[in-house]
C-alpha cells in the first residue's frame, strides 16, 4: 500500500512538471509554429515572471498579486521585443536565434544588476495539503496543475473557435495567402508573440514558490522546453501535450532512481536518440 | 588572391604576430597565447558556420571533451610522459563523438536551427554530468595538468618554460591549423560542401550524400576544437566545468562573428580583439561585459554580418581578372 502511495506521489510529482513544461512549451511552440521563430530568450521571459513575484512582495503586494501581474507585464515587454527586434528578422531563423541569444544574455546580467547575483526564494501563496482516501499531496501544486488545464483548454479554444484562432491558423499554413486575404500578419504576429511571451511569464510566476530562483535558471527550462516542442512535433498544439507528458514523466520517474541532474542527462540523451527515429516528432 | 596588396597583409602580418612578445610583455603575451588557442577554437566553429552554413551552438562540448581528457590521463598515468597521447585522444574521442551525432543527426534531416538547438542540449549534457561527477573533479575541476613539453621520440622532451617560448609554439601550431583548413575548404571535398551550403537539394541530385559530407566536416571541426582544448588544458594547467558551458560556447560565436565567419582568418582576428577588449574592460567594468557581449549579439545581426575580415574584404574587394575563376563562395562564405 505504502508503494501504491509512493508511486502515485511519483507520478504527481511527474504531473507538475509535466504543467509547467507545457506552460512554457505552449508560447514557445506556438511562437516557432506561427511565425517560425526560434525565441532564445523564452527561458529569460520565464525567469522574468517568477522575478515579478518577488518584486510584488518587495512592494509589499501578495504573490497573488505577482502571479496575476506576470503575464501582463512579460507580455508587454514581449510585445516590446517584438517590435524592435524580431520584426526584422522574419523568415531568417538563424539571426533571429543569435539576437534573441544576445537579448538573454541581457536580461540575465540586468536581472544580475537589479535584483542579486544570488539564490532567492518567493513567498508561498498557498501553503497546506489536500488529504484524500488516506493520502495527501501540496495543494499548492494541485492548483498549479487545474491552472495549466485552464490554460490548455483556453489556448485551444483561442486556436480553434475564435476569429483571431483561424487568421493564425490561416498565416502558419500561407502567410502570403493570409495577408492578400486582408489579414492583417504583423498585427497577428505581435499578438502571437505576445501571447506566448505571457505564458512563459505565468508559468514563471507559478512556478516562483517551487524553485530556488536565480537568473541562470531559465536556461535550464528553455532546453527542456525545446526537446517538448521538438519531441511532439513541430506546428502542432497537441503534440506540445504529448512531449511533456514524456519529457516530464520520463524526468521525474528517472530521478527517483538516480541522482536528478543525471536523470535530465538522460532525458535529453533519450531525446535525441527518438528524434533520430521519428525526426518529425513523437506524433507528427 | 595573392595579389601584391595581399601580400602586403601577408607580410605586416607574420611581422606583427612574431614581433608581438617582444614588445607586450608577460602579461599581454600570455593573453595572446589564450587568444591563439581560442583561436583555432573558433576556426573550428568556422569550419561548420562559415563554410558548411551549419551554426553549432555547443562547440564547446567538444573543447571542454579535448581539455577534460589531457587533464584526466595526466591525472591517472603520472608514470609515464602521456602528453602525445592525450592530443591523440583529444583528437580522436570529439571525432568519434561528432560522427555519431552527424548519424543522428544529418542522416534524420535534423538540420539548420534545429540541429543547432540539439547542439546546444548536448553541451549542457555534458557540463551536467561533468559538474556532477566527483571522479571528473565535479565543480571544482581537474587541477595539475603539466605545461607544454615537446615529445619526439628519440629524443629526450623539451619542456617551453618561458611564456615567449610558448607563445612561439603556440604560433606555429595555428598556423599549421590554419594552413590544414585551407587545404580543406578548398579542397574538392570543401567545394561540395560549399555547394550544399548554397543548395543541399540540388547537391544532392547531382548524386553527392551530403548527410555523410556534412558529417565528414563536422567530424573535422570537432576534432580541431578538441586539439585546441587540449592545448587550453596544457596552458591554463586546469579544467572545469565551464569549459562545456553556454557561455563559452556563445563565446566562441562571437569571436567568429567579429572576425568574420567563412574567413578562417577572422576567427583569429575575432579571438584575439574580442580577449583584449575583455581583459581590458573588465578590469574597469566587471558589471558591464555581459551586457556588451549581449548588445553586441544583436548589433551584429543588424548591421556588422561580415565581422572585421569580411568587411575589410568588401572594401578592398575589386573584380581582379583571374586565371581560374572561383566560386564566390569560397571567397565570401558569408550569409
Amino acid at each position: 500500500m505504502l508503494e501504491l502511495g509512493s508511486l502515485l506521489t511519483q507520478f504527481l510529482n511527474g504531473a507538475t512538471l509535466v504543467s509547467v513544461l507545457i506552460l512554457i512549451s505552449i508560447g514557445l511552440a506556438i511562437i516557432f509554429g506561427v511565425m517560425g521563430v526560434i525565441n532564445l530568450a523564452h527561458g529569460e521571459f520565464f525567469i522574468l515572471g517568477a522575478y515579478t513575484v518577488i518584486a510584488a512582495d518587495a512592494l509589499g503586494l501578495s504573490a497573488w498579486w505577482g502571479i496575476a501581474l506576470a503575464p501582463l507585464i512579460v507580455g508587454l515587454f514581449g510585445a516590446l521585443v517584438e517590435v524592435g527586434i524580431i520584426r526584422f528578422l522574419y523568415k531568417r531563423p538563424l539571426e533571429t536565434l543569435l539576437a534573441t541569444w544576445g537579448l538573454s544574455i541581457v536580461i540575465r546580467q540586468l536581472v544580475r544588476i537589479v535584483f542579486g547575483v544570488g539564490y532567492r526564494a518567493s513567498p508561498h501563496p498557498l501553503l497546506g495539503d489536500l488529504k484524500a482516501f488516506g493520502f495527501t499531496y501540496p495543494i499548492y501544486r494541485v492548483f498549479l496543475m487545474a491552472v495549466c488545464l485552464a490554460v490548455i483548454l483556453t489556448t485551444f479554444y483561442v486556436f480553434y473557435r475564435t476569429d483571431f484562432g483561424s487568421k493564425i491558423r490561416a498565416i502558419t499554413q500561407d502567410v502570403e495567402m493570409a495577408s492578400a486575404l486582408a489579414i492583417n500578419t504583423s498585427r497577428v504576429y505581435l499578438s502571437t508573440f505576445a501571447f506566448g511571451s505571457a505564458l512563459a511569464g505565468l508559468a514563471g510566476a507559478l512556478m516562483a514558490p517551487e524553485i530556488t530562483i536565480s537568473p541562470e535558471a531559465g536556461v535550464n527550462f528553455l532546453a527542456r522546453s525545446f526537446f517538448v516542442v521538438i519531441l511532439g512535433g513541430i506546428g502542432q498544439l497537441a503534440g506540445v501535450l504529448g512531449g511533456a507528458l514524456v519529457v516530464g514523466e520520463l524526468e521525474t520517474f528517472l530521478s527517483y532512481m538516480i541522482s536528478a541532474t543525471t536523470a535530465q542527462a538522460a532525458v535529453l540523451v533519450i531525446a535525441i536518440i527518438i528524434i533520430r527515429f521519428r525526426p518529425r516528432g513523437l506524433f507528427g | 588572391m595573392r595579389s601584391r596588396r595581399g601580400r602586403a597583409v601577408l607580410a605586416a602580418g607574420t611581422l606583427v604576430a612574431l614581433g608581438l612578445p617582444l614588445i607586450a610583455g608577460k602579461y599581454y603575451t600570455e593573453l595572446l597565447s589564450q587568444a591563439l588557442i581560442f583561436g583555432i577554437f573558433a576556426m573550428s566553429l568556422d569550419l561548420m558556420w562559415g563554410y558548411a552554413g551549419v551554426l553549432n551552438f555547443g562547440h564547446a562540448a567538444y573543447f571542454g571533451l579535448g581539455g577534460y581528457l589531457v587533464a584526466l590521463l595526466a591525472r591517472e598515468m603520472r608514470s609515464f610522459d602521456p602528453s602525445n597521447l592525450g592530443y591523440a585522444l583529444a583528437v580522436l574521442v570529439p571525432v568519434v563523438l561528432a560522427g555519431a551525432l552527424g548519424y543522428f543527426l544529418f542522416y534524420s534531416h535534423v538540420t539548420g536551427v534545429y540541429f543547432t538547438i540539439i547542439t546546444l542540449v548536448v553541451t549542457m549534457i555534458f557540463q551536467l554530468i561533468v559538474s556532477d561527477w566527483y571522479w571528473l573533479g565535479g565543480m571544482n575541476g581537474i587541477l595539475g595538468v603539466p605545461g607544454f613539453a615537446l615529445h619526439v621520440w628519440p629524443a629526450p622532451a623539451w619542456e617551453l618554460d618561458s611564456e615567449v617560448e610558448v607563445y612561439y609554439a603556440l604560433l606555429a601550431v595555428s598556423v599549421l591549423c590554419y594552413l590544414f583548413c585551407r587545404y580543406v575548404v578548398r579542397s574538392p571535398f570543401g567545394l561540395v560542401i560549399a555547394a550544399i551550403k548554397d543548395n543541399q537539394e540540388r547537391t544532392e541530385f547531382f548524386g553527392y550524400d551530403t548527410a555523410y559530407l556534412t558529417t565528414i566536416m563536422f567530424m573535422i571541426s570537432a576534432g580541431l576544437a578538441g586539439l585546441s582544448g587540449a592545448l587550453y588544458a596544457h596552458f591554463s594547467g586546469f579544467v572545469s566545468p565551464p569549459l562545456f558551458g553556454l557561455n563559452f560556447s556563445t563565446d566562441v560565436i562571437v569571436w567568429v562573428a567579429v572576425g568574420g565567419r567563412g574567413t578562417l582568418v577572422g576567427a583569429f582576428v575575432g579571438a584575439v580583439v574580442v580577449n583584449l577588449l575583455k581583459a581590458i574592460i573588465s578590469d574597469f567594468f566587471e558589471v558591464l561585459w555581459l551586457l556588451i557581449v549581449g548588445a553586441f549579439f544583436i548589433v551584429t545581426v543588424f548591421f556588422f554580418p561580415d565581422g572585421i575580415v569580411g568587411t575589410l574584404r568588401k572594401l578592398r574587394w575589386r573584380p581582379a581578372p583571374s586565371p581560374l575563376p572561383r566560386p564566390a563562395s569560397m571567397r565570401e562564405g558569408g550569409v
